[in-house]
């Protein structure tokens, strides 16, 4: 589980760029970037970020086959 | 009759646990995974995962603990698997059928992980309210009558529902700080009804569950029980290993069928898993367990390779081997023991990153297989790697672990691999850190595995053979990849060069002469390890400095305490918050965070400040750098590196 950036929040405050312990995160047009090749997928960006802009967490519950969009009549 | 089964004929002897009979005595031991979706439900990934572990040939395999509580008070990891209601059957039923499947025997764990619980929540709940100590968990409640009453009756009904999802035993976790051990003990125990006090007290909430268990399913289900042999909380009021004892006498005589005996709470202020614990260190307890308690007895921890395991078993001592982090690095260990290939096992190095992912609510990882959660993606290949259609050429530069975790995947996808090295053993670093004391000759295990793994896919090692700039250019290969490691910065600091200054991988391969007055240059987890290897050695005052607050925030959490706490004892100087500013041959210039000029004086100076290694580089378009030569890491991203490289190709 590689983390994700929610570049509509990040800051580019750049703590998780100092904590990431491999050093892959880095700022890119002021938000963070991670190297996804070269990520361990430890999670430190997303406890260390200040406003939660990292998202790490496991899925609530298991994905669903069929999409909302195709049910819908219009 | 397989060539390891005649090795070890205990291990693979047919095991009995009640009436069922298991193909060999080893027993896969519950790991949280945190593969799980956050409602409980069973995932996909579980279920390979399982599948995997299955199929490597334990003669049983124990699932992850599933909280029993509706509240998820019981839920530790926020990938846990639930069992309190019966809409969890049908995902857990998928992986009693897949673990029956590869005919072995399946066991489902029960556990409500109490004090270190609710990880979804702002409190946890206990016995009693005793303040943490690990700054991780919450408060605990205390749990009234009541609710202890319910939370019996969970279990039960855990229990009820482990058997509709076809499981052939249950298995019930009382260890490490879960909610049945914080009952047993007195250190978070205080209550003075009838869940405490006197022994029989704090015997009786672990076992009412037991009875109830044992009434629920009949008298011939199987019922395991994990309870520590020893809780090690001597220092705050923990019980004494006789007092352990009686307790586990009274919880097993409620109708237990066998125990799986443990050693240590995750507040224990000792070691107990780590390298520096032999191997097999641990079996003392079950040896006092199975005298005393006169049950079958089980146990995991330092427990990596079969020797000791095959003796015990031959003594009576225990009855299953159990496994778990040995197992999470190779589910295929019972296999490739009884065909007495153990050079094919990839080995567990005690690095425990296993433990800190679960800790940080991330999935489970491991260092060395990078496999692991990717058991069902072909690419990942851990049923064995497809054959590549486009046979390439491929040369790498350095026999390191990831020079040699790439080269044998890419000559196992039918690659024509050459790996140079410039000296004249393989491993790199990892072989120099295996110098390192107190178990870390362990680390030659994985050298020596992904060696052997090369030899056989037919990679090419070609050890004494540096290379240069010319002779890189002049390679015709498909693909190049750069894996040089990494070595001490010289040019950081002024004076870099100076006859004191040695590099610390020099030291440890004993290459160099050094005073008796050393200062190691070097804040990372190599600066400590040198320190630990000079102190092992004896004779050598020693002194760390860096700039950083405190050293070694790379190395795993549950090493570096132990780390610093030799230090400490062996009156190694530790100069944190120093910026450096020149080497001379009096020693190391300093400047402290007030600015004030210190001069650390010394005979030699240990550079440990590890940085890519850069001799080498090309622009070559097929030439790819990784490992420590692209960035220093620990050793799973050096792994993880070289096995991502093999998968590219």
């Amino acid at each position: 589980m590689i983390p994700l950036i929610d570049a509509f929040k990040c800051n580019g405050c750049g703590v998780c760029v100092k904590r990431c312990p491999p050093q892959v995160i880095g700022l890119v047009s002021d938000r963070a970037a991670i190297v996804e090749m070269l990520c361990e997928e430890c999670g430190i960006c997303a406890e260390v970020c200040p406003i939660d802009a990292v998202i790490f967490r496991l899925p609530d519950y298991e994905p669903h086959g069929v999409h909302e969009c195709y049910r819908a009549t219009r | 009759m397989r060539p390891g089964e005649k090795k070890y004929p205990h291990v693979f002897s047919p095991g009995k646990l009640g009436k069922l009979e298991t193909k060999n005595r080893i027993k896969y031991a519950s790991t949280e995974t945190n593969f799980n979706y956050r409602d409980g439900f069973v995932a996909d990934k579980e279920v390979a995962y399982m599948e995997a572990q299955a199929r490597g040939g334990a003669g049983m395999v124990t699932t992850q603990g599933a909280y029993t509580d509706p509240g998820a008070e019981g839920k530790g990891y926020v990938g846990m698997m639930g069992i309190w209601d019966d809409k969890y059957i049908p995902g857990l039923k998928k992986i009693a059928d897949v673990i029956r499947k590869y005919d072995s025997v399946s066991v489902l764990q029960l556990m409500h992980c109490g004090r270190v619980g609710g990880v979804e929540l702002d409190y946890t709940v206990g016995p009693s309210v005793v303040p943490q100590r690990l700054p991780r968990f919450r408060e605990p409640r205390e749990m009234t009558v009541e609710q202890i009453e319910q939370c019996v009756d969970e279990h039960v009904q855990g229990a009820r529902r482990c058997i509709e999802a076809g499981f052939d035993a249950v298995e019930i976790s009382g260890i490490v700080g879960y909610l049945l051990s914080n009952f047993i003990s007195p250190y978070t125990n205080q209550r003075t009804d009838q869940f405490g006090g006197s022994l029989e007290g704090r015997a009786e909430f672990p076992r009412r569950i037991v009875a109830g268990i044992r009434k629920e399913v009949g008298e011939d289900y199987p019922i395991i029980i994990r309870l520590c042999g020893d809780e090690l909380l001597h220092d705050r009021g923990g019980n004494t290993v006789d007092d352990t004892l009686e307790i586990n006498r009274i919880i097993c005589g409620a109708g237990v069928t066998m125990l799986s005996v443990t050693v240590g709470w995750q507040e224990s202020p000792d070691s107990v898993i780590s390298r520096d614990i032999p191997q097999g260190h641990w079996m003392y307890i079950a040896e006092s367990m199975k005298k005393n308690l006169e049950l079958p007895v089980c146990m995991a921890y330092r427990l990596f390779q079969p020797e000791q395991p095959e003796k015990a078993i031959a003594d009576g001592t225990i009855e299953f081997w159990e496994s778990c982090r040995a197992m999470i690095a190779d589910p295929y260990l019972p296999t490739k023991i009884a065909e007495d290939r153990q050079e094919d096992i990839i080995p567990c190095v005690a690095c425990n990153l296993c433990l800190a992912r679960l800790f940080r609510d991330a999935e489970l990882n491991c260092a060395v297989r990078p496999s692991l959660g990717h058991e069902s993606e072909p690419e990942y290949g851990f049923y064995g790697f497809a054959e590549a259609e486009e046979k390439k050429k491929v040369v790498i530069v350095g026999a390191g672990i990831t020079g040699m975790q790439a080269g044998a995947i890419c000559a196992e996808k039918g690659h024509d691999v050459t790996i140079y090295e410039k000296d004249d053993h393989v491993g790199g670093q990892t072989a120099t850190a295996s110098n390192g004391p107190w178990g870390d000759e362990e680390f030659m295990r994985l050298v020596n595995h992904l060696k052997v793994r090369c030899e056989k896919a037919g990679a090419v090692i070609e050890t004494n053979k540096e290379i240069d700039a010319e002779f890189l250019e002049s390679i015709e290969a498909d693909e190049i990849a750069l894996a040089t490691g990494a070595v001490p910065d010289r040019d950081q600091f002024a004076g870099g060069h100076g006859d004191n200054v040695v590099s610390c991988l020099d030291v440890m391969n004993d290459r160099v002469e050094i005073g008796k007055k050393v200062c190691i240059v070097g804040w990372k987890g190599v600066a400590i390890s040198v320190a630990l290897y000079l102190i092992d050695k004896g004779g050598y005052d020693v002194s760390i400095v860096g700039p950083t607050k405190k050293f070694g925030l790379d190395v795993n959490p549950s090493y570096i305490w132990r780390y610093i706490k030799k230090l400490k004892q062996s009156g190694v100087e530790q100069y944190t918050l120093h910026t450096i500013k020149e080497i001379t041959a009096e020693g190391v210039l300093a400047e402290d965070k007030e600015k004030n000029g210190v001069t650390i004086a010394c005979d030699t100076v240990i550079l440990a400040n590890m940085a890519p290694n850069k001799a080498l580089t090309s622009k070559k378009p097929n030439v790819a750098v990784m490992g420590d030569a692209l960035i220093t890491r620990r050793g799973n991203g050096a792994l993880l590196d070289g096995y991502r490289y093999g998968m590219k190709w």
